[in-house]
């Protein structure tokens, strides 16, 4: 079972919708021989959005609406996985829309970061759900919007339904110069690490797709990857160009290599359960 | 001087240049411009800015400009030119003499009544008149003609002003407001004294601009480690330990790894220049006030 991914490492507009939509939407077209065309975190509102995150926001309807008038993605192959500005019951949320003909669904952001230079925790609010997502063929995947994959409990929770893909979203800014970085910056290589031992603990491809180019200074990496059930990286898009990469993925061969993997299998969730409960209640009553 | 371990302050120079060469083309590009220029003094900050806005933008976008005043040695000048015949940029030259000594002749007069308004001689017994235009405030007025040269010539021009403060200075407020601080964008702000030093060596400034000892050169004979009373190197640490490690001052300086007087001295400086590094309070009335609550992003749609 084939999987035909374009991960497109895009450099938005910061705050121009209708530049970004009409940007999708050829790369949708682009790609229409696809099976999922992969944008980046806020790909269709630029990054550093700050108050424009309510100006910009709209419901998941509404975004399909947009994306199909100006793609007709609802009537094309592939399914589409981009970042928008969600509005939802009155909040607005640092979502990832996933949708094809058949479904429209988002991902809202679960860990809006507010440290360093991140500060999206005060425009937007903290997202309740993991779902995985079935696409048309039956592949189910999980999406992860930046820095949620560092928290390691969603990877886990998704691996614990099934998921045969993660597609994980970026919007991750070049930090990390020093005299060590050898040529690239020192959170690539951080964000690399990561994504292999997921791969490898949960069997599982992943897609990391991280945006390029320059917002107020700030720089962002590209170097999007796809890396294999075994963790090892097999495809690394160009460090800050914008660039687009067509993969293939065999499902089937992480099926097998999921079968197989004695970590996952040997898991016991409920163990992770009721002892995560004492802890809980432990550090509570210290 | 304590010896101190600054291969922590080490870069990787070409990942630098290449962050710093995008950042320069994509922030000036995107404001619809393609042309910057810069005051190019003869020192090592300067030099630098002038070679990345020539790998980020060619030659023929970057602009040098010399100021001097009639008291700038003529080492600055030559070595400006030095540095813009080397980087392959052309350069103009307005002295500002003039324009100084214009400002200040009238400037005199309206010190004085303007100090007499705010009863400064009884406020402090030290004040005297005559100390109105002194070597500190001559070095204000230079920096603030200059910044005056350099956004005529920008709006004449449509060439964005690139600006050459570095993280030293930054921090420390070693800077004119709205004189050298004054620019479009900043490529080196983000760079210690030492760090910059070593990014500057591996693009090619001369070496002559390299190894002079780094001065504002607003009288004879002054040197920035003169003023500030420490070398760079001594700041650097002292900086980097404060400001990217976030230790806290007391205990780096209770271990013996930072002298007290370095410490202290960033410290103050730190603090007290900090409005240096902001934007004029605005008195909060309504509920979207201008950087408080109202907060978009500089590349707003750019």
């Amino acid at each position: 079972m084939k999987q035909k991914i374009a991960i497109c490492q895009l450099f938005p507009k910061l705050g121009d919708f209708a530049y970004n939509i009409n940007v999708h939407s050829e790369l949708i077209k682009k790609y229409g021989d696809c099976d999922m065309v992969c944008f980046p975190e806020l790909s269709t509102s630029g990054y550093f959005v700050k108050d424009l995150s309510y100006d910009l926001a709209m419901t998941k309807e509404e975004f399909a609406n947009e994306l199909d008038r100006c793609s007709n993605y609802k009537k094309t192959k592939p399914s589409v996985i981009a970042g928008f500005s969600e509005r939802f019951e009155g909040n607005v949320y640092n979502s990832l829309f996933v949708g094809s003909s058949e479904y429209a669904g988002s991902h809202k952001k679960i860990y809006p970061p507010t440290y360093g230079l991140f500060d999206e925790y005060r425009y937007f609010s903290c997202g309740e759900r993991i779902d995985p997502f079935t696409l048309k063929n039956g592949v189910r995947i999980g999406v992860l919007n930046c820095e949620d994959a560092w928290h390691q409990a969603l990877p886990y929770i998704y691996s614990m339904y099934g998921i045969d893909l993660l597609v994980i979203c970026a919007a991750s800014p070049a930090r990390g110069v020093g005299a060590k970085a050898e040529g690239s910056p020192w959170n690539v290589k951080l964000w690399q690490r990561l994504i292999s031992s997921y791969a490898h603990l949960y069997g599982l491809y992943i897609i990391y797709v991280n945006r390029a180019g320059n917002e107020d200074g700030v720089n962002f990496s590209g170097c999007s990857c796809v890396v294999n059930p075994l963790g090892d990286i097999i495809e690394t898009l160009p460090q800050f160009d914008q660039a687009e990469r067509v993969v293939e993925v065999d499902i089937k061969k992480a099926r097998i290599e999921k079968a197989q993997n004695c970590y996952l299998k040997e898991d016991d969730p409920f163990l992770t359960l009721r002892e995560l409960e004492r802890a809980m209640r432990v550090r509570r009553e210290r | 001087m304590k010896k101190y371990d600054l291969s922590v302050l080490g870069i990787d120079c070409k990942l630098v240049f290449e962050l710093l060469t995008r950042f320069i083309k994509n922030e000036v590009e995107k404001t619809g411009m393609n042309k910057v220029l810069l005051g190019l003094s003869g020192g090592v900050d300067s030099a630098l800015v002038a070679f990345i806005c020539k790998e980020a933008l060619g030659a023929k976008n970057v602009l040098g400009v010399r100021m001097p005043y009639k008291t700038s040695s003529s080492e600055s000048l030559e070595h400006a030119e030095l540095v813009a015949k080397t980087c392959g940029i052309d350069y103009i030259t307005c002295d500002i003499t003039g324009a100084v000594e214009g400002f200040v002749n009238g400037e005199v007069s309206l010190g004085a009544k303007c100090a007499n308004f705010f009863d400064r001689a009884k406020l402090d017994a030290n004040f005297a008149m005559e100390k109105i235009v002194n070597r500190h405030s001559m070095g204000n007025i230079m920096a603030r003609m200059r910044m005056l040269n350099l956004y005529h010539l920008s709006a004449a021009s449509g060439a964005m002003v690139v600006g050459t403060s570095n993280k030293t200075e930054l921090l420390l407020g070693y800077g004119t407001l709205h004189g050298d601080m004054a620019c479009g964008i900043n490529p080196v702000g983000d760079l210690y004294k030492r760090q910059l030093r070593e990014l500057s060596a591996y693009m090619g400034v001369p070496r002559v601009v390299l190894a002079k000892k780094p001065s504002a050169d607003l009288f004879p004979g002054q040197t920035d480690e003169g003023d500030l009373g420490f070398s760079y190197d001594e700041l650097d640490y002292a900086l980097y330990r404060i400001v990217d490690c976030r230790e806290n001052p007391k205990l780096i300086v209770e271990s013996g790894e930072v002298e007290a007087r370095l410490a202290e001295f960033c410290v103050r400086r730190i603090t007290s220049m900090q409005f240096k590094r902001q934007m004029p309070l605005i008195a909060l009335l309504s509920f979207r006030t201008i950087n408080q609550s109202f907060n978009y992003p500089r590349d707003w749609a750019l």
